[in-house]
């Protein structure tokens, strides 16, 4: 559906927001995109869609290449970048029919998204009364007007409540489970990502670190695995663990984190801490969530 | 296409302060330029045989091109790209499947069709104003019957194309600068320039904002200019500058990065 080859683009010269990034997006996937605040994320949302252009690489959208013929791409895409673009002295309704008369959409398709969305009963109100989360919800709800094949999703859920984001969450998995939409979701909220996208990519600085499904970034990382030690005097055994064997992550309170890539050093750490007199509780791995994952991957 | 992007247009524009800046801008001349010969309605009777109509006509627009219509050009202009900043649009309006050409397009078209909404108006208020004048004080003869109406449609028609050039490039300055308040204290800088070169300096005519003082309200009493088709140079000047400056604009438009 979408793919990336070898993008560079910097807003000065020298120095590349994006440097040789490439991913795929897979036909009918929610695919997360990931990366810290100032990583790239939106600057390659921009590139996708044609806003800015690469120094070099080449993007295409539905097997259309955005260089040559971006109109062509964007009749089969919505997106929604960074904060929603509302005109505050229209409603709800009114926005969405602007759009309807760019796209030259049905009118009928206005009352639709708004339930999709959950506006149904704000039609009439101007925009410039809603709260963020409403106006994200309405921007969400213009980017699916002209029902398009793929979405790409910028920030979604800010701004958004519990509530709201388990709403918005179960509208994405819908429209991909149920219709086929191809998602490109960019977000912050690492939880949400996992619960809702198959495929990821993560970018630091620009750059490509990991493509692929949550799965395989798990295994992976299974050789930088983290532990959790419980015991009585975490200072002190940090700095045996530290110092002997493998880097201490961190000390707080009665627990150190420390990673290795080697299963087999446990019992030397066990032995090591056991030797000097340090009282141990437990041991335990780190869940391997995305945010550990993404934490672990990044660092 | 480019109707879509004009219904569009419309559809952002019809609850804001621009179509009374429109409505308000044609009338307001007329309107007291009615005010002034209602009370000092003596000094304005014409000789006999003379028409009442030619003084109202030219001093109406004169002061319209000279005073209020560039003005007005530069606010609406600013006005109509400022809700376009304000509600942070460009990033949703460059990937609708139209085209930036059809966009920008569009958008240079709305607004050449305000300013004809606004001219029209000026003019149509110009005539009521006239008549009114005409069944108060009959000594202005300022009856319809002696209406110039090939006048007035010539003339309306110069104004209106004189201003292409302020419209346009002012446009372009929209495009390429975010901050609408820059956009309009250049053009308003550029305009009181304009005022005072036309005093004396002898390429003013050349300076498209000079152009709608330009026009010769009296028929040609001042130097003669160059004409062709009924259409003066600063007619001509104003098409060429608008045409070559709106295809500078397109060239970088299509270029621009959004932020």
């Amino acid at each position: 559906m979408i793919t990336v080859e070898n993008l560079t683009f910097s807003y000065s010269k020298g120095i590349n927001v994006i440097d040789d990034l490439s991913f795929r997006v897979p036909e009918g996937s929610i695919f997360g995109f990931l990366g810290a605040n100032g990583s790239g994320k939106t600057t390659t949302i921009r590139l996708m869609l044609g806003l800015c252009r690469p120094e070099r690489g080449r993007i295409q959208v539905n097997g259309i290449d955005m260089k040559e013929n971006p109109s062509a791409a964007y009749a089969s895409v919505g997106a929604l970048i960074e904060h929603p673009s509302l005109y505050g002295s229209l409603t709800a309704e009114e926005n969405l029919f602007l759009n309807a008369t760019y796209y030259g959409t049905a009118p009928k398709r206005i009352p639709e998204v708004l339930g999709l969305v959950g506006l149904g009963h704000v039609a009439n109100k101007k925009t410039s009364s809603f709260s963020l989360g409403m106006k994200q919800r309405l921007g969400l709800a213009l980017s699916l007007l002209h029902t398009p094949e793929l979405l790409i999703l910028d920030e979604p859920l800010n701004g958004l409540d519990p509530k709201g984001i388990a709403e918005i969450r179960d509208l994405l998995l819908r429209l991909s489970k149920e219709e086929g939409r191809t998602i490109f979701l960019s977000s912050h909220l690492l939880g949400e990502i996992e619960s809702t996208c198959d495929t990821i990519c993560i970018i630091d600085k620009g750059k490509h670190l990991f493509s692929g499904s949550i799965d395989a970034l798990r295994n992976n990382m299974v050789h930088k695995k983290r532990y959790k030690i419980h015991c009585d005097r975490p200072k002190e055994a940090c700095a045996l663990v530290d110092g002997a064997l493998n880097p201490c992550l961190s000390d707080e309170g009665t627990e150190l984190l420390f990673q290795t890539e080697d299963i087999e050093r446990l019992p030397e750490v066990v032995r090591c801490l056991t030797d000097s007199g340090i009282r141990l509780y437990t041991l335990s791995p780190m869940q391997n969530n995305l945010e550990e994952l993404y934490l672990t991957l990044t660092n | 296409m480019l109707k879509k992007v004009i219904k569009a247009e419309w559809m952002k524009a019809r609850h804001s302060f621009l179509p009374w800046m429109v409505i308000l801008g044609g009338l307001f001349i007329p309107v007291v330029e009615g005010l002034i010969y209602l009370f000092r309605w003596a000094s304005f009777v014409p000789e006999a045989g003379a028409n009442g109509w030619d003084t109202l006509l030219s001093t109406c627009m004169g002061l319209s091109a000279g005073l209020l219509f560039p003005f007005l050009v530069i606010l609406m202009v600013a006005f109509n790209h400022h809700v376009e900043y304000k509600a942070n649009a460009w990033k949703r309006l460059l990937v609708i499947p139209l085209g930036r050409t059809t966009l920008y397009g569009g958008k240079w078209l709305f607004l050449l069709l305000g300013l004809l909404v606004a001219t029209l108006i000026q003019a149509a208020g110009i005539v009521l104003v006239g008549l009114l004048l005409g069944w108060l004080k009959p000594a202005l003869a300022l009856q319809l019957t002696g209406l110039p109406f090939g006048f007035l449609t010539l003339y309306t028609l110069r104004f209106y194309i004189t201003f292409f050039a302020i419209l346009t490039i002012q446009f372009v300055l929209n495009v390429l600068i975010n901050n609408t308040l820059v956009t309009v204290v250049v053009g308003v800088f550029a305009y009181v320039l304009s005022m005072v070169l036309v005093q004396g300096w002898a390429y003013a005519v050349y300076d498209p904002y000079a152009l709608p003082m330009l026009i010769d309200w009296e028929n040609a009493t001042r130097t003669p200019m160059f004409q062709w088709m009924g259409l003066y140079k600063p007619e001509w000047l104003s098409l060429l500058y608008s045409v070559l400056i709106a295809w500078g604009g397109l060239a970088f438009f299509k270029r621009v990065p959004v932020r």
